[in-house]
């Protein structure tokens, strides 16, 4: 089902992202699927993710399919001209993954193949476009295809306060194409996601807000000082030191089970990213 | 891990000059910063120079600082060193220490970035020399032994909880151990948490591999090794193998006489070391055994074992509790780091024992025994049941009368705990050794804290805690007023045997066996010539056997003691082969083993060398241990040889045994 239509049913939806694999065996990938698929509406499988080349997300998004989990297909700007671009699109269509999520991705000098070309050929406003014209049997020359589409599209934005002025102009001409739905990158507090939900309210759009959840202090300050969309609080940081694993565990869970508690009137949605601890996401949703 | 240097060692691991800078100032001079600047050059340092700390920089190229680090938490010797990736400067991307994915990875606090808000480096300036500061000297304190600083530190009163090992891989018994430690390691109320060793002689799980896993979850193990089981290289291989999985902490203890509950009988009994040999044994692992292979000296590196022994003050009989004192003294002389006390609930005798520390000049800690105390178990203990575990009548009637109550005593029990705590932390113990079986997390915890609250009013609990043995000797006259000891030693009324035989064999051994006699001089080279001939020897060392069978029951072990425990044979005589002192089982003057039928050899002992003024020796005099390769030997021709363990005080000089070709 369409993420709009969830909302649209009054629902609090729950997104999970699962890496996709890095190679050929996806048993991994099924597993981590099975441990979150009773808790969550849907899993969102990313594209090049963090500019590592992994498997392309259409692949996994099938699988998900044929196990009768909803699917949300992210796509990038950087990896694929215009020619690609609509080609992916069609080929997503025709295998029934409809829920498409479309940033910019990383940087290639933060991946693992340091030395590729961005290709950039469309802006993500330009991609929502391409898709939104498929819906109506269109490319984006123009011309008509063979049938239409039934993409519902939305956008991944950033909120940090360095990248907002520009991110709102952006948000602004993506929701102008045609997004439905915003995802955030991850958020650590609650009142950055209360000003930025003021500024977007006038765009009228359902926002699911992102979190990464923390597996130790020291993850949290390498995600403050390299990834510049993204801030940790102190006081975060501080509570996640000096435990045993196993306690660690536990606060990082609590951790995440606080955040959604206090955003979840705000938002109309979360969008958990487990970074390879699916299987404490059933107890998280759990306690919520 | 080893710590024998004064100065402490940080090693960086960077190809950027600044970080090993920084690393420095952070740090001061007290520790000495080593650099290496390549994966290869890191590996080997790490390995040969134990840093405290290891803390690793940018490498080339880009994936070689998460390889390394996680080579060195895979590596043997390295994987307890606590380690540090370190980013100064991100302005450059191709300079940062890891990469998105490997960054993203780290599930332990081992990253820290000392970049700026705006990514600028910030390496001249203060800020990132304090955070350095800050996370270095975290790291450190992961590293240090918190039962160790507990019981040394006068302001801690350390608390262990001893957890009694069950025969089986699979039984709730070990499931419970680890729960329990689990508990302890999340409420942070105890310092350690003990596990015993084939608990009275019976099989049980590994005390070694239990606290091993103990280890992991977070607390410190306190492992026993009782030498009843282990010969002197098994012992030496344990503590080899818990020194590299970084379980630091050891009491060492005879252990109970083996049970007939072995596989198919009783297993023979093995007491190859005792403690106060355990001890030196573990000393000399501390410093760095070094020894000679083929012709070339090998060092090895130093242990960390923090090792402490029992004693049990709880002896009826004069004869019996010196020698646990004197064994004491031997202990603490062999580097006994703690003692902890046998089980036991005379709170005169808990006293008594501080008070022999101080007026013999010893400055160690000690912990309280505290066993939680149900009757079916002081039954058994007043039955002489558990060896050294003393229960006296009148006390076992003041629990039979509690558990009459609701509760079948169960208040009463706890807060009989609670005020042994009080009295124990109130009369100077560095800490309480907590036990009782099956005993929950939860009431422990109660003990603890029901103890501190009484801790003020402890004087008052001292009558409660009247408990003496039936005519039981205290090396200190009583304090009225208090209850407890006053500084005056009780005069020490036991008969000592008649002196006829020691008054003998003394004569005799200073004649035949002091190098300065003149005897000793003609009897030496005939020795030697006994020694030489493949035809006298085999007779001579028959017939010494057989007048030694008739004096002293010998059994030929070829490294006689006999001189060290009053002319008795500890081979023959003591089941445990106590070298040193006794053991701690002996009840009324009887030996564990055989109460009621034969006396403790130490006993004996003491009673022979009083007749002469002499018991002092026992104390002073430290007796390594039997060495096997003298077994069926002559031990005469060894000592005169200068062979057997005489030689190191009577300085005879070793001359070979022609017939053991590999001895030069
Ligand atoms: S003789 Fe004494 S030291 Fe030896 S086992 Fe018996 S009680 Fe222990």
């Amino acid at each position: 089902m369409h993420i709009t239509e969830l909302i649209k049913q009054g629902k609090f939806v729950i997104t999970c992202e699962i890496d996709s694999p890095k190679g050929v065996n996806h048993e991994d990938f099924l597993d981590k699927v099975d441990m979150v698929k009773e808790s969550v509406d849907a899993v969102c499988v990313g594209d090049n993710l963090r500019a590592v080349m992994r498997c392309a997300p259409l692949a996994m998004c099938h699988l998900l399919q044929e196990r009768a989990v909803e699917p949300v297909m992210q796509m990038n700007t950087r990896d694929r001209n215009r020619l690609a671009i609509q080609s992916d699109l069609l080929a997503a269509a025709t295998l029934g993954v409809e829920n498409i999520v479309v940033t910019t991705g990383y940087d290639v000098s933060l991946g693992d193949h340091r030395e590729a070309v961005s290709v950039n050929d469309l802006d993500t406003a330009a991609i929502i476009r391409a898709a939104r014209e498929m819906n109506e049997g269109r490319d984006l020359a123009g011309h008509t295809l063979e049938g239409a589409s039934n993409f519902c599209i939305g956008v991944l934005t950033s909120l940090a306060p360095k990248s907002e002025p520009a991110g709102m102009e952006r948000l602004e001409r993506e929701v102008a194409e045609g997004a439905l739905f915003i995802i955030t990158q991850p958020v650590y507090q609650p009142d950055v996601l209360e000003k930025f939900m003021e500024s977007a309210s006038r765009l009228k759009l359902p926002v699911i807000v992102g979190h990464a959840m923390l597996k130790s202090a020291s993850m949290a300050s390498f995600l403050n000082s390299n990834v510049p969309d993204i801030h940790v609080p102190d006081g975060i940081i501080r509570q996640m030191e000096g435990h045993t694993r196993e306690d660690l565990i536990k606060v990082s869970q609590q951790i995440t089970i606080e955040f959604i508690k206090k955003v979840k009137p705000m938002c109309q949605g979360v969008h958990l990213i487990p970074m390879g601890w699916e299987r404490y996401v059933s107890n998280i949703i759990e306690a919520l | 891990m080893p710590t024998s240097s004064e100065v402490e060692k940080i090693l960086v691991v960077s190809s950027q000059n600044e970080l090993a800078e920084l690393a420095q100032q952070a740090m001061g001079t007290s520790f000495e910063v080593i650099r290496a600047q390549d994966q290869q050059e890191g590996l080997e340092k790490a390995r040969k120079e134990f840093p405290e700390v290891i803390i690793l920089g940018h490498l080339e190229p880009q994936g070689t600082t998460f390889n390394l680090h996680r080579r060195l938490r895979e590596g043997w010797i390295t994987r307890n060193i606590p380690l540090l990736v370190v980013d100064i400067d991100t302005a450059d991307r191709s300079r940062r220490a890891l990469t998105m994915e490997e960054g993203l990875q780290m599930e332990a606090d081992q990253y820290i970035s000392l970049v700026g808000e705006d990514g600028q480096a910030l390496s001249r300036l203060a800020e990132p020399i304090i955070r350095l500061r800050e996370r270095v000297g975290k790291h450190l304190k992961e590293r240090l032994n918190t039962f160790k600083e507990a019981v040394l530190d006068p302001d801690i009163f350390c608390v262990t909880w001893e957890q009694v090992a069950g025969r089986g891989a699979f039984e709730m018994q070990q499931e419970e151990i680890i729960e329990n430690a689990m508990k302890a390691a999340r409420r942070k109320k105890v310092h350690a948490v003990s596990v015993t060793d084939n608990p009275g002689g019976n099989p049980a799980i590994s005390t070694e591999m239990l606290c091993t896993e103990i280890k992991k979850l977070g607390i410190e193990p306190l492992v026993h090794l009782a030498f009843r089981d282990k010969n002197r290289n098994e012992c030496e291989s344990l503590l080899f193998g818990l020194a590299a999985l970084g379980v630091r902490n050891i009491l060492m203890l005879t252990g109970d006489y083996p049970s007939r509950a072995g596989f198919k009988g009783q297993p023979k009994p093995v007491f190859d070391l005792d403690s106060v040999q355990g001890l030196q044994l573990v000393d000399l692992m501390n410093r760095g055994i070094d020894y000679e292979m083929a012709g070339r000296r090998v060092t090895l590196a130093p242990t960390d074992f923090f090792a402490g022994a029992c004693i049990s003050p709880f002896k009826q009989h004069e004869s019996e509790l010196l020698g646990q004192y004197y064994k004491l003294r031997k202990k603490i002389e062999a580097g006994a780091q703690f003692i902890i006390t046998q089980l036991g609930y005379d709170m005169r005798k808990f006293h008594e024992i501080l008070m022999w520390l101080k007026s013999s000049g010893n400055n160690v800690p000690v912990l309280a025994n505290i066993y939680v105390l149900p009757y079916g178990a002081g039954k058994v203990m007043n039955a002489n049941q558990i060896p050294g575990a003393v229960v006296t009548d009148k006390l076992l009637q003041d629990i039979d009368a509690e558990r009459k109550a609701e509760d079948k005593g169960r208040e009463a029990r706890y807060l009989r705990a609670a005020k042994m705590y009080a009295v124990a932390k109130g009369m100077g113990f560095a800490g309480a050794h907590i036990g009782g079986h099956g005993l929950a997390y939860e009431t422990l915890e109660y003990i603890i804290e029901k103890g501190e609250e009484l801790d003020a009013r402890w004087r008052e609990f001292i009558p409660e805690f009247d408990y003496p043995q039936k005519s039981g000797f205290y090396l200190f006259k009583k304090d009225e007023k208090t209850g407890l000891n006053t500084r005056e030693e009780a005069s020490r009324q036991e008969k000592p045997s008649r002196p006829g035989i020691v008054l003998l064999s003394r004569i005799a051994h200073s004649l035949i066996f002091e190098p300065k006699s003149p005897l000793f001089k003609c009897l030496k080279p005939m020795a030697r010539l006994i020694d030489r001939s493949p035809r006298l020897k085999p007779a001579f060392t028959y017939l010494e056997h057989l007048g030694k069978v008739i004096l002293f029951n010998c059994m030929n072990c070829g490294d006689c003691a006999l001189f060290d425990v009053g002319y008795l044979c500890p081979v023959s005589q003591c089941p445990k082969n106590q070298r040193n002192g006794p053991c701690g089982g002996s009840y009324n003057g009887w030996c564990e083993v055989y109460p009621n039928e034969r006396l403790c050899i130490w006993v004996k002992a003491y009673r022979r060398l009083k007749a002469m003024g002499k018991e002092e020796e026992i104390g002073g005099n430290m007796v390594p241990p039997c060495n096997w390769e003298l077994w069926e030997t002559s031990s005469w021709l060894n000592f005169y040889m200068g062979r057997d363990h005489l030689a190191a005080k009577t300085g005879i000089a070793r001359e070979s045994c022609p017939e053991k070709g590999q001895d030069k």
